[in-house]
């Protein structure tokens, strides 16, 4: 370990601050908020002290080493396989005890570790003494202070964690007692193991044995799978020690070494920890039992969202005209300034007008992100998650499958992406599943500028109202379809349901800003690379091949484009769709083309209009916007607008979600089964929509 | 497959312990602002393992957040707040504690041979005795009634019954099916529903 850099691994349970350190030693920011599971996959940094580089690894959060969900299993894997040089256990100062647990098992495993005694500050505000000198003396372990979030003690804790890494801490299983019949049983299984050097280069024979005394199905799975005889004995002989213990102790093994566990752990606490206040009830607490109220909670949640809907929609009207000018401007003064032919229309029609019909919503999306931040930091979120519980059970879901919703854009304006990966918390693969495939219905940033730009087209006088509707309607399809998928192909119980609710706090402008900022640069790069790119493929598909000169000469005026508009590839394609969709849905042809651009990323459905109705305009000054346009055109009216929302918000997941649809479940067969199902819902759904509208009409 | 009777066999999902009867209430029964100590848990291995692992372990003292009679409850382990769903809960059996008697026998002295091992049989011993439920009181035995728990129409049916805090209970005999006890309280025999007899705590002298 000498040659190459060191590697330090962060572990910790979930919401305990492992990447609030990680960002403080490595400089970088990724996603923190005050709700347990942000982080589901390990992430790597750089992190220098003086002269020495070493790797910083984020591990997902784990409540203990024997993993219970994917992103604990990945947790746990990652110590075992890549054998860390250091661990840095990030123990939530305020929840010695609970923490402490997991630095038993660290122990067990005998990694070199080293605590970070993190929220320090926290615990002292509460009247909670810790004497760390006197801990680190009992375990055995270095500990150092830190305030993560501000970076107090990340200085030192680097040092201590280079110097250990670079001494070549070696790896030392540390033997607890788990009472005497347990102990003679390890003894026993030890020494086989020691004998028919079972996994000894993998992991120490004391751990081995330990886990085979719980009978941990991961470990057993993973001896069978060897198909050595020795294996086979060895776990033969593990059964039976482990029957002997729970027919003596009248309870499982696994359930009596954890009591040992916390036995340990409650003697080394008393030692080092004094209580100097007993009032427990904080403030969260007073708040939390109106929040949580199962009659008054759902209510004060349906408030905040509409309010945070209408107040969004009113505080980004101006800036959103101001936008829309700017590009209507920026056309305007292309137009005139280019020489007249392809080069033009291509400049004009397809990267700005393409561009402009994205970027022209930034400032919603900015506040959207702004305000949904402001409900991650202060933890509300959780509170979101707990009251939506009893709501998911009912559906066949669980009420950790909330993340992955929200993450997708339950509040609107997020990425299914990262929600189907925010699933990995999920224990049963049915219930995962199953998130997985409903998670696209909900309304991400990219279906956002299409609500907006028909919702201010059709039906402006309800701007908050009707979004808060769109959001009740996506939220009913992803429930009701995520029913239908549990009581037919994914068919099983639900599984229990236990959330961390972190305390309420007050957000700090700074990180709400940082958060604001991030995700709006990540939509703005988004529509500055692949959209425009994608509204210049759109235009040229829109535009070749030309209509023969003999054919042109006969038209002009609108009949001109439109007929130009109609020989084009793309013109073709979606005169094709026409004939099914015209009828059904009230879809125009143009509609259709967009439609299967957004296939690609779903803001191209905008981009794409943008560009089909801005290439029949003749009148060169006519600078009104894409909505107006909408608007005023013929075959357009709210219905259609509707039946359209609605389609876009169901149907088939843009290809960065079908490929991580795919990873996730590993399996083709799930991706494009999400594929025909979405397609197939939003169609039924739109036919619906537009037919009874159209009867009322 | 390999004659393995460890946990993963023995217990299919959602089903019980072999050894059913056990201490305390479940955690549903719980009232707000009240503090409870875990006894243990009878929920399927993976559910229990969890629950063990965030903390609400056997011998964890909780402190009830909020509770009602429908949706999930939030109970507080030393700073951290958990909203348990009901079904969960429910497999979470607890006696009462106080808030003061943090730990009152020190587990690193636990001597191995108590039975059901550990520290925390002793543990709860040293702070209620050796309370149970109703349902548990052997044949000819005499319980005290600590506290009657639940909520409503139970706690006031069997209150209804001369079941009172205090008033000395004795087991007749219990049955089957359907599932109930026949007692003795003040003279008079009476038959409770086994489900009513769970919410009863008694305190008994063996």
């Amino acid at each position: 370990m000498n040659n190459s850099i060191p590697v330090i691994a962060l572990a910790g349970n979930p919401n305990s601050g492992k990447t609030s350190i990680f960002n403080a030693l490595t400089g970088s920011k990724q996603h923190v908020a005050n709700y347990p599971g942000i982080t589901v996959e390990i992430k790597e940094g750089k992190a220098r002290s003086g002269e020495f580089t070493a790797e910083v690894v984020d591990l997902p959060g784990t409540y203990s080493l024997t993993p219970y969900s994917p992103d604990e299993v990945a947790a746990r894997d990652y110590l075992l396989e890549q054998h860390p040089d250091v661990v840095i256990h990030v123990v939530d100062a305020s929840n010695l005890e609970r923490n402490l647990y997991l630095t038993t098992q660290l122990m067990e495993l005998g990694v070199p570790v080293l605590i970070a005694l993190n929220m320090i500050d926290i615990a002292e505000a509460r009247g909670i003494r810790i004497d760390s000198e006197a801990l680190s003396r009992i375990l055995g372990i270095p500990v150092i202070r830190t305030v993560a979030n501000r970076g107090t003690g990340s200085n030192e804790l680097l040092y201590e964690a280079m110097r250990m890494a670079m001494e070549g801490a070696s790896w030392v299983p540390v033997d607890l007692s788990y009472g005497q019949l347990s102990d003679d049983a390890l003894r026993i299984l030890k020494k086989k193991i020691v004998e028919t050097d079972l996994l000894t280069d993998m992991v120490p024979p004391g751990w081995l044995a330990l886990r085979l005394l719980e009978q941990d199905s991961h470990t057993i799975n993973r001896i069978e799978k060897l198909n050595s005889p020795d294996g086979d004995e060895i776990l033969n002989i593990s059964a039976d020690l482990a029957d002997r213990v729970f027919k003596e102790m009248n309870d499982e093994t696994e359930g009596v070494i954890a009591d040992h566990r916390y036995g340990f752990v409650a003697g080394v606490v008393k030692r080092i920890k004094s209580n100097s206040s007993l009032n427990r009830v904080y403030l969260s607490d007073r708040v939390d039992r109106f929040l949580t109220n199962p009659l008054l909670g759902p209510v004060v949640m349906a408030a905040v969202l509409f309010g945070l809907f209408q107040f969004t929609f009113a505080i980004s009207r101006v800036p959103i005209e101001l936008m829309e000018g700017f590009f209507n401007w920026l056309h305007t003064v292309a137009w005139n300034a280019l020489p007249e032919g392809l080069i033009r229309s291509m400049i004009v029609s397809g990267a700005i007008d393409g561009v402009g019909g994205v970027v022209g919503f930034v400032p919603l999306i900015m506040f959207m992100f702004f305000f949904i931040s402001i409900l991650e930091d202060t933890g509300y979120m959780a509170r979101i998650a707990f009251l939506m519980d009893r709501i998911f059970r009912k559906f066949g879901l669980h009420g950790n499958s909330i993340v992955p919703f929200i993450v997708s854009g339950g509040i609107s304006g997020g990425c299914a992406v990262p929600g189907i990966m925010a699933a990995r918390t999920l224990r049963d693969p049915r219930e995962r599943i199953a998130t997985i495939l409903s998670v696209p219905f909900m309304n991400c940033g990219a279906k956002l500028p299409i609500y907006a730009l028909l919702i201010a087209a059709f039906f402006s006088e309800y701007e908050g109202l009707m979004l808060f509707l769109l959001i009740l309607i996506s939220w009913t399809f992803a429930l009701l379809s995520a029913r239908m998928l549990r009581s037919t192909v994914l068919k099983g119980e639900s599984t229990s349901f236990v959330l961390e609710l972190p305390p309420y706090r007050l957000p700090s402008m700074k990180s709400l800003l940082i958060h604001m900022w991030e995700r709006t640069w990540l939509y703005l790069r988004k529509a500055g690379t692949v959209i425009l790119f994608a509204s210049v493929v759109m235009w040229a598909l829109m535009t070749f091949p030309i209509l023969p000169a003999d054919q042109a000469s006969s038209l002009s005026g609108n009949e001109l484009t439109r007929a130009r508009l109609a020989y084009s590839i793309a013109g073709r394609a979606g005169r094709a769709f026409e004939a099914i969709t015209k009828p059904l849905m009230g879809f125009d042809w143009k509609t259709d083309v967009a439609l299967i651009g957004g296939f690609a990323a779903k803001e191209i459905v905008v981009s794409t209009l943008g560009t089909a109705y801005s290439m029949g305009e003749i009148d060169v000054d006519d600078s009104s916007s894409l909505s107006q346009r909408l608007a005023d055109e013929e075959g357009w009216n709210p219905v259609t607008a509707f039946a359209l929302i609605l389609f876009t918000m169901l149907y088939i997941p843009c290809i960065a979600t079908i490929a991580v649809i795919k990873r996730e479940t590993n399996s083709w067969k799930w991706a494009g089964f999400s594929i025909i199902y979405t397609t197939g819902a939003a169609a039924l759904v739109a036919t619906i929509a537009y037919q009874t509208g159209m009867l009322f009409r | 497959m390999r004659n393995r009777r460890g946990r993963n066999q023995n217990r299919e999902r959602g089903a019980r312990r072999a050894d059913a009867v056990r201490p305390g209430y479940p955690l549903t029964m719980a009232l707000s602002d009240e503090y409870v100590r875990v006894v243990t848990i009878t929920t399927d291995h993976a559910a229990e393992s969890r629950l063990v692992s965030m903390g609400i372990n056997p011998g964890a003292l909780l402190h009830i957040i909020s509770s009602s009679a429908t949706g999930p409850i939030v109970v507080a382990r030393d700073e951290t707040r958990f909203g348990i769903d009901r079904k969960t809960a429910w497999h979470v059996r607890v006696v009462p504690a106080s808030s003061e008697n943090h730990h009152a026998a020190d587990p690193i002295f636990c001597t191995d041979n108590c039975r059901g091992c550990s520290y925390r049989t002793e543990m709860m011993k040293a702070e209620y005795g050796e309370s149970i439920t109703l349902k548990m009181l052997k044949k000819g035995e005499i319980g005290t009634v600590l506290s009657i728990r639940g909520r409503g129409v139970t706690v006031s049916r069997l209150r209804d019954m001369g079941i009172t805090e205090g008033a000395e209970v004795k087991m007749i005999r219990s049955i089957q099916d359907p599932d109930s006890v026949i007692v003795d309280i003040k003279g008079k025999q009476m038959k409770i529903a086994g489900w009513d007899a769970l919410h009863v705590i008694l305190e008994v002298n063996r």
